[in-house]
């Protein structure tokens, strides 16, 4: 549950609230179209945090096709940047079909400019460009009542997870924060996570950026909140992907529909992003 | 500009063409025997000229005739014929009252035109809407509504159920110039849609005009739905209303001064959120969704030459989720009017019209809070005049100017302990100006009728304000660069057009006739419209330095056929509309609060054709009509949709409007009403896509699918178990039974595409539907 981060979050969410209450809903099997295997869905999400990093290939399915997409097997993937090349390679073949990782990278990544260039062997060519973006020291993380909890607004204890950082100077960053229970990923989808603009931060911010159930949290979990910097086209994305999906059709709050934007060349979907990252992990108490 | 300038003066020509002989002029009123309202459309036939006039919305008419005796034959549905032998030897008045009860209300269903005058007169495009016909037409909810009375007729199209909103030949909601005595209405629906503001019976009568719009009305592209309430009875004190299954509604009338003049009040209210109060969650007890409104009418007859009429309205619908959250909404609307008659040959209205709308949505639990509050003001001074040449010539002219305030508002929404957000959207002034002139011109003994006008319209936008400039080297992502803020009172964006509006009828015989129209409209201000929001938190916005205004031209052709003494009335229309610097919001724009909202629109064009087929019958037991429309609807804006032209959501390649009553006996009567429309035009997934573990629709080109066809059939019977005779003043109710989709067709509203909310990771689509069918029993009561 995230309040603020994402603009009238509250209002749209609540707008949407109605649609429950005046009208009724059907699920429908419609009879669609289908650009199956049309598009490459690139899932590249590079950090520096010296770890091993992955760039997942996909391509697009029918609609209704309940599987993950058809993986894109020994393409060639590689990145650039810094007068340096990287290439990224599927290690078992067949174990993660799809998955390109790259061991070195992630030590060498510095604030410039990468670039993507995937070939496939039937010698269609993508490309993207990210800019890794400063990131600012995430100074602490602290735990306090959700203030809907106070009034017994859900059924369950909500908890917000506060960032406490000083945002760099000027305007134009946008961070992306991510949180971990036991060094268990809570967020992994991109509407779980909390895509966030300096546009109207204050210069030192004490900020709820995520949320946690008191089922998915017991006192004494090692609780991380992971900081990291993004692009303005990053952040839209993650705000549209929340629009086309989770509000998709709403009739008092949806969107029209529309293609999530991508920085990938033509036939190209998904995003490519270099980002600096910080991680601050405590043991979790309830607020009292 | 010399072709304009040799036509005009053209016609000029044949209007001052000299009349030799003695000529006398007959003027007048109509008014209902009862209640001593005027009647407006009331058909004065005079059989010696095979001609005559009708009475105009103050129910006045004036002819102009060679000297002689002539038979007046006054005719108006729902009220007997009066016939009267005249001798024209000098100027005349004649002021006549008919009776009630010609032919019982019920009888009457939708009249397109009043009975020949579809034939006769020149406009075309036009449709008149008697509220007493709307009345017998299945209600949604019991609710009698005369937006969805409209959306029957060819060339209307509903924007969907659970929606008053409509579309006019291919144009956008907010394209229709919505008025109730005058006063523009900003937001003609209430609960979310599902209602319109017009308390049926407050209403007397209904114009929309589609098309051939005459050059006194400006400011919207598609058509303009004229609202006309009752004056009130200047004789006798009456009371009537209604207890529904969610509202009630009660309408009290009489004479201030006996004869001279006469006031209405009428209100209703939903409470259908009553119910809420039975529920065991208590989230839901604390909740209310209702709406309220009032009517107010005062009209005064100085004397013989001076009248004033005052109206008021004022409504509201409010919207509590529990104790945390709070939307409400609503219109209001006051005129004035004083109308005023020099001589024989000339009148006057002098008009001041004010309208608002605002909602507020608001929320607090414990530290958070947020609100939005917006308005929009609108302040409208007009002046109209009447000047009778001779019988042959009716010239119109006036002048108008309008101050529109379009204050987006501001919105605040705060947590303690977190980043609030505070979001000042700038208002915008702007004035609106218009002058007009009109004549309508019979030519060749009234086989001809030729009527042509001009507007011109001047917007000009006057500081406190904003003026953005965007740098748009990204086509899809206008980044802005510069706000120049306009001080108090300073001019600094000027729009002025120029709109011919043309029409003319040829008269084939009694029974047929040709016509033709041309019109230019210019619209300044507009809606930032979402596709699939019912939402009515309704943004405009005004013309400026990066939205130029809207033009359309319209041509339209229509054949017109009355058989069986004109029992049964047909007409064909064809039109082509053509629309300049239409907008659409860019892929992912953001509407809602987005101060830089000009940043999130394309300009390009759009085009729209069709044919509208109308068969209908207007008297005897069974009546009823026909609509078939055949239309298509189309925009080609640079940066949407690659540039390619795509369908306008309001696009239907069909749609067709069945409706008929008929009178088993005296005391009970049935209806139906049943629609069939293409489905809306919508932007259909072809596939999906998979991201950090959760899947996304991948969308085919812009509005390139459809939604399922739309049909519904509703049903009603109306018992009437102590039908009154005419003259008595007993009381008299009537039962309303109504099914609303009797056979339960599910209609969406909007398609959603996201996985199943049981069964996550799982790609699911799903349609919202109002639920049918529904039934409703209304009790209406009158005395």
């Amino acid at each position: 549950m995230k309040l603020l981060e994402r603009k009238y979050n509250l209002i749209v969410v609540v707008l949407a609230l109605f649609a429950g209450i005046t009208a009724c809903e059907k699920d429908v099997i419609l009879d669609l179209a289908s650009i199956e295997g049309k598009y490459v869905i690139v899932e590249g999400n590079l950090i520096d945090d010296g770890s091993r990093q992955w760039i997942r290939l996909t391509r697009s399915s029918s609609y209704y096709d309940v599987t993950t997409g058809e993986a894109v097997q020994n393409a060639s993937v590689t990145v650039q940047g810094n007068n340096q090349s990287w290439v990224f390679q599927e290690l078992i073949p067949d174990s993660l079909p799809g998955y390109y990782f790259n061991s070195l990278i992630s030590t060498a990544l510095i604030e410039t400019t990468y670039e993507l260039n995937i070939e496939t062997t039937n010698n269609q060519t993508f490309f993207a460009q990210s800019q890794m973006r400063p990131l600012p020291e995430l100074d602490s993380v602290t735990v306090k009542l959700n203030p809907f909890s106070e009034f017994d607004f859900f059924d369950t204890t909500v908890y917000d997870v506060i960032a406490h950082f000083a945002d760099l100077p000027g305007e134009g960053d946008h961070y992306l924060f991510n949180l971990y229970i036991n060094n268990k990923l809570k967020t992994p989808r991109p509407s779980d996570k909390a895509p966030v603009s300096d546009e109207n931060l204050d210069p030192y911010t004490s900020f709820a950026v995520l949320s946690v159930n008191e089922n998915d949290i017991s006192p004494g979990d090692t609780l991380t909140l992971e900081m990291r910097s993004i692009s303005k086209e990053k952040f839209d994305f993650y705000n549209i992907f929340f629009n086309q999906t989770d509000l998709s059709g709403n009739p008092f709050a949806g969107a029209p529909p529309a293609n999530i934007p991508t920085n990938l060349s033509e036939d190209g979907r998904g995003f490519f992003q270099v980002s600096s990252v910080n991680r601050k992990s405590i043991i979790f108490q309830p607020p009292q | 500009m010399y072709q304009k300038t040799l036509i005009f003066l053209f016609f000029i020509s044949i209007s001052t063409l000299a009349f030799s002989e003695q000529r006398y002029t007959l003027r007048g009123s109509v008014r209902d025997a009862s209640s001593g309202e005027y009647l407006t459309g009331v058909n004065i036939f005079i059989p010696e000229i095979d001609g005559g006039t009708v009475t105009d919305i103050d129910g006045k008419y004036s002819i102009r005739l060679i000297e002689g005796e002539y038979t007046l034959i006054f005719s108006f549905i729902g009220y007997q014929r009066f016939e009267r032998k005249i001798v024209m030897d000098t100027d005349k008045t004649l002021d006549v009252f008919l009776q009630n009860g010609g032919l019982r209300l019920s009888e009457v269903v939708i009249s397109a035109e009043r009975t020949g005058r579809n034939v006769e007169r020149a406009e075309m495009s036009t449709v008149n809407l008697d509220i007493e016909s709307i009345r017998n037409l299945p209600a949604f909810l019991g609710e009698v509504d005369v937006l969805r009375a409209i959306q029957l007729l060819p060339g209307v199209q509903s924007a969907g159920d659970g929606n008053t909103g409509f579309f006019v030949r291919g144009g956008n909601a907010d394209q229709n110039l919505v008025l109730l005595d005058d006063a523009v209405v900003f937001n003609a629906s209430h609960l979310f849609n599902f209602f319109s503001v017009f308390n049926p019976d407050a209403v007397k009568d209904i114009q929309l005009f589609k098309g051939g719009i005459m050059p006194e009305y400006g400011g919207r592209l598609s058509s303009v739905l004229d609202v006309r309430m009752k004056d009130g009875d200047k004789n006798l004190f009456k009371m009537n209303g209604g207890l529904g299954l969610i509202s009630s509604r009660l309408t009290v009338e009489g004479p201030i001064q006996r004869g001279r003049s006469a006031f209405l009040f009428s209100g209703r209210r939903t409470y259908a959120d009553l119910f809420l109060k039975l529920s065991s969650d208590e989230a839901q007890r604390e909740s209310q969704l209702f709406f309220y409104d009032f009517n107010g009418k005062m009209n005064y007859v100085l004397n013989d030459q001076n009248r004033l009429f005052f109206t008021g309205y004022y409504g509201k619908d409010v919207t509590v989720f529990s104790e945390f959250f709070s939307f409400d909404w609503g219109n209001a609307t006051s005129s004035m009017r004083w109308n005023r008659i020099y001589n024989d040959r000339m009148f006057s209205d002098f008009s001041i019209l004010y309208s608002n709308y605002q909602f507020n949505i608001a929320g607090e639990v414990g530290p958070a809070s947020f609100n939005w509050q917006s308005f929009l003001n609108n302040v409208n001074l007009k002046a109209d005049f009447n000047y009778i040449f001779n019988e042959n010539n009716r010239f119109t002219f006036g002048l108008q100017s309008i101050y529109h305030n379009l204050d987006p508002g501001t919105i605040v929404a705060r947590i303690e302990g977190a980043a609030g957000a505070e979001f000042d959207l700038s208002a915008t002034n702007a004035l609106e100006h218009g002058i007009y002139f009109n004549n309508e011109q019979s030519l060749f003994n009234d086989r001809l009728l030729l009527v042509y006008g001009l507007r011109n319209s001047v917007f000009q936008l006057i500081g406190p304000g904003n003026q953005y400039v965007f740098d748009r080297s990204d086509p899809l992502q206008w980044e802005i660069t510069d706000t120049l803020q306009l001080e108090r009172g300073t001019f600094y964006d000027e729009f002025i057009n120029w709109e011919p509006r043309l029409s003319f009828r040829f008269k084939i015989n009694e029974k047929s006739s040709v016509k033709a129209s041309y019109n230019r409209m210019v619209q300044y201000i507009q809606q930032a419209q979402s596709a699939q929001s019912v939402a009515p938190y309704d943004v405009w916005y005004s013309a400026s330095n990066n939205i130029p205004p809207q033009v359309a031209d319209q041509v339209a052709l229509g054949y017109f056929r009355n058989f069986l003494e004109d029992r049964i009335e047909t007409s064909v229309e064809v039109y082509y509309k053509d629309l300049q610097n239409v907008s659409d919001i860019v892929d992912n724009g953001d509407i809602l609060g987005n101060e830089f909202l000009e940043g999130q629109l394309r300009i390009g064009r759009g085009w729209a054709y069709g044919a509208e087929f109308l068969v209908q019958k207007q008297y005897g037991r069974l009546n009823g009509f026909m609509g078939y429309t055949w239309a298509v609807a189309k925009r080609q804006i640079d940066d949407i949709n690659n540039g390619n032209a795509y369908f306008a959501p309001n696009d239907r390649r069909h749609d067709l409007g069945l409706s008929g009553s008929y009178d088993i006996s005296k005391a009970w009567n049935v209806g139906m009403s049943f629609v069939y429309a293409t489905g809306t035009a919508i932007t259909l997934p072809v596939g999906k896509m998979f991201y950090q573990g959760a899947f996304a629709p991948i969308y085919s080109d812009r509005n390139s699918g459809r939604l399922p066809d739309y049909h519904r059939l509703d049903l009603s019977v109306t018992f009437t178990p102590n039908l009154r005779d005419r003259d008595s003043r007993r009381f008299e109710s009537s039962w309303n039974f109504s099914i609303f989709n009797v056979y339960g067709r599910v209609n969406p509203i909007s398609v959603s595409f996201a996985e199943n909310s049981d069964r996550p990771g799982v790609p699911n689509s799903s349609f919202f539907y109002i639920p049918g069918p529904i039934p409703a029993v209304t009790w209406n009561f009158n005395f």
